[in-house]
């Protein structure tokens, strides 16, 4: 079975800036994989060059087999695609612009249209431009799903979506692997990645630095809590604890970096009474980081 | 394998722009209709001692020499300033509109990522280009026909349908300009100001230029020239004109789908 996308060298430079620099991705069929980076890494470069929107710089790339300069037609037809900017005339109704999609596609099934829109609670006779944000959105993941693609290529797919809709969209997202459908899709929120993706790869500076499985990228990442008890806890109760790192009690807080499992942390914070407690995702460039010096302190 | 709906985006173009086509072409007809309708209310013999009192480089210049006649004072007025012009000036701002600006606006990634290729929606947007320059032409024609009997132009129809042509084709001419432009630059005020400078050069040059001792030959280099609305009235149908239209056309939309299939989108 060909892979869905394959880069080689992948490079890109906009005059002296890099966008990319070097990319070698594997993506399976059948799979979702998280392509994962922060703001400027170069996930939107690597998409558009997927669909031959850019033309690289150096390198190669290959999408369901074909070469996106010499079979580009071919390959968008069994490519479905969400823009990370998705911008369209807005004088017009979801309705019109699904239409002209459709129609540009050769044709679609109206009932899956329909029953996408339904699904994702659009309204599609109101003109795009009094759309929010969200609901903007939803045009654009509709677009993406309407012709059953081979592939999906999804640009931080989820952004502006409210929680409930993230959530039906993974579904959309896991549905899609299940039958077969390859997701390709980016983002720079790792939690998101993690709901749905089965393997993630990391980008750094228009280059990937670590490609795994998404349980083995949670277990590694590292989580900012911040705990308050009902009582002032002793600080040595904590101490013994695997994965706590940085961690500070002062009165009745508790700060600590948690890193993998959280199950002894758990239990052992069970044994007080706690009245709150915040868990934050480190910043994904911070975690990229952690993971990055890991990588290199391993092989050292 | 489904096929994708014919010339599904140039009727996508044409929809998308209806209500600003359709208000270009009221203009059209409006002003048409004024400078027409006037022909029948001056008494002739009135221009004459006006343009009598005009310099004769001026009245040459403007292609005003031949007033009084029926065919002069149309060729001088619908088809030789205000409604060439204004039609060109449609030409650019809308060939601008279906390429650069709506890349510049992000809205051509879309399309772009659809499977249709380059060369493909480079094509459909100028015929929708096309559509619409000679819908405008016949929103002219329409009108100059239409009142030709009642301010008893004289002119034959066939002149009027002529001319007409030729004013779709100097159309089409500067909006593939700014379509080719566009296939090179994604950004809209760069492609207004470039095709909109070689329209100003072209006019003059087929104008004031011509006049200058010396500089006669200019006018070969001059799109308007080879449109020639006022001559058509008078002769008929030039074909060797025509074809150099043509031709011009012809070679913008090439260098447009050459420009446009070799580059990234949306990054200009």
């Amino acid at each position: 079975m060909t892979v869905a996308i394959r880069t080689e060298s992948l490079t890109k430079y906009y005059g002296k800036q890099r966008g990319l620099d070097g990319l070698d991705l594997e993506v399976q069929p059948g799979e979702v994989y998280g392509f994962l980076g922060p703001n400027g890494a170069g996930k939107t470069t690597t998409i558009r060059l997927l669909l031959d929107v850019l033309r690289p710089t150096g390198g190669r790339a290959e999408v369901l087999g074909l070469e996106p300069r010499a079979s580009g037609v071919e390959l968008r037809k069994r490519v479905g695609y969400l823009p990370g900017d998705f911008v369209v005339n807005g004088r017009q109704t979801s309705r019109q612009l699904l239409g002209h999609l459709a129609a540009l596609r050769g044709g679609i099934d109206r009932e899956y249209l329909d029953s996408l829109i339904e699904r994702v609670g659009l309204d599609p006779t109101i003109t795009i431009r009094s759309l929010s944000k969200g609901n903007r959105q939803k045009v654009g993941l509709v677009q993406a799903f309407m012709h059953r693609p081979e592939l999906l290529i999804l640009d931080e797919p989820t952004s502006g979506l409210d929680p409930m809709l993230q959530r039906e969209f993974q579904a959309m997202a896991r549905e899609a692997a299940a039958s077969g459908q390859t997701v390709f899709m980016s983002s720079h929120v790792l939690s998101e990645v993690q709901a749905v993706a089965d393997r993630a790869g990391i980008i750094r500076d228009g280059r990937l630095v670590a490609v795994d499985r998404v349980e083995t990228l949670r277990e590694r990442s590292v989580r900012q809590v911040e705990i308050v008890f009902d009582d002032p806890v002793p600080v040595e109760a904590f101490a013994a604890i695997e994965d706590v790192e940085h961690l500070a009690v002062e009165g009745n807080t508790l700060t600590c970096q948690l890193r993998g499992r959280a199950d002894q942390f758990v239990k052992t914070i069970a044994r007080f009474g706690v009245a709150s407690l915040l868990s934050e995702e480190q910043d994904l460039e911070e975690m990229f980081f952690a993971y990055y010096t890991d990588e290199e302190d391993r092989r050292a | 394998m489904r096929k994708t709906a014919v010339l599904e985006i140039t009727r996508k173009a044409l929809w998308d722009q209806r209500k600003n086509l359709l208000g270009w072409a009221i203009g059209l007809a409006g002003a048409t209709f004024i400078y027409t309708g006037v022909y029948g209310i001056f008494d002739p013999t009135e221009f004459d001692s006006i343009v009598e009192s005009l310099p004769e480089e001026f009245l040459e210049a403007f292609g005003w020499d031949n007033f009084a006649s029926p065919s002069g004072y149309l060729g001088s007025t619908v088809y030789g300033l205000v409604i060439p012009i204004l039609t060109v000036v449609f030409a650019i701002a809308f060939g601008t509109r279906l390429l650069a600006a709506d890349e510049e606006a992000g809205t051509l990634e879309l399309t772009a990522t659809c499977p249709v290729s380059r060369i493909s929606l480079v094509l459909q947007r100028v015929m929708a280009v096309a559509v619409a320059c000679f819908g405008m032409a016949t929103v002219v024609f329409a009108v100059v026909a239409l009142l030709s009997g009642p301010v008893s132009l004289n002119v034959p129809l066939e002149n009027i349908l002529a001319a007409s042509f030729q004013l779709a084709m100097l159309a089409l001419v500067f909006g593939s300009l700014a379509v080719a432009i566009g296939g090179f630059i994604g950004r809209r005020g760069l492609v207004i100001g470039a095709a909109a400078a070689v329209a100003v050069v072209s006019y003059f040059g087929s104008t004031i230029v011509p006049q200058i001792s010396g500089l006669a030959w200019f006018q070969n280099f001059s799109v308007f020239y080879y449109y020639g609305g006022a001559t058509v009235l008078e002769e008929g149908f030039a074909a060797g004109n025509a074809l150099i239209l043509i031709g011009l056309s012809v070679v913008f939309v090439a260098v447009a789908a050459f420009g446009f299939n070799r580059r990234d989108i949306g990054t200009a």
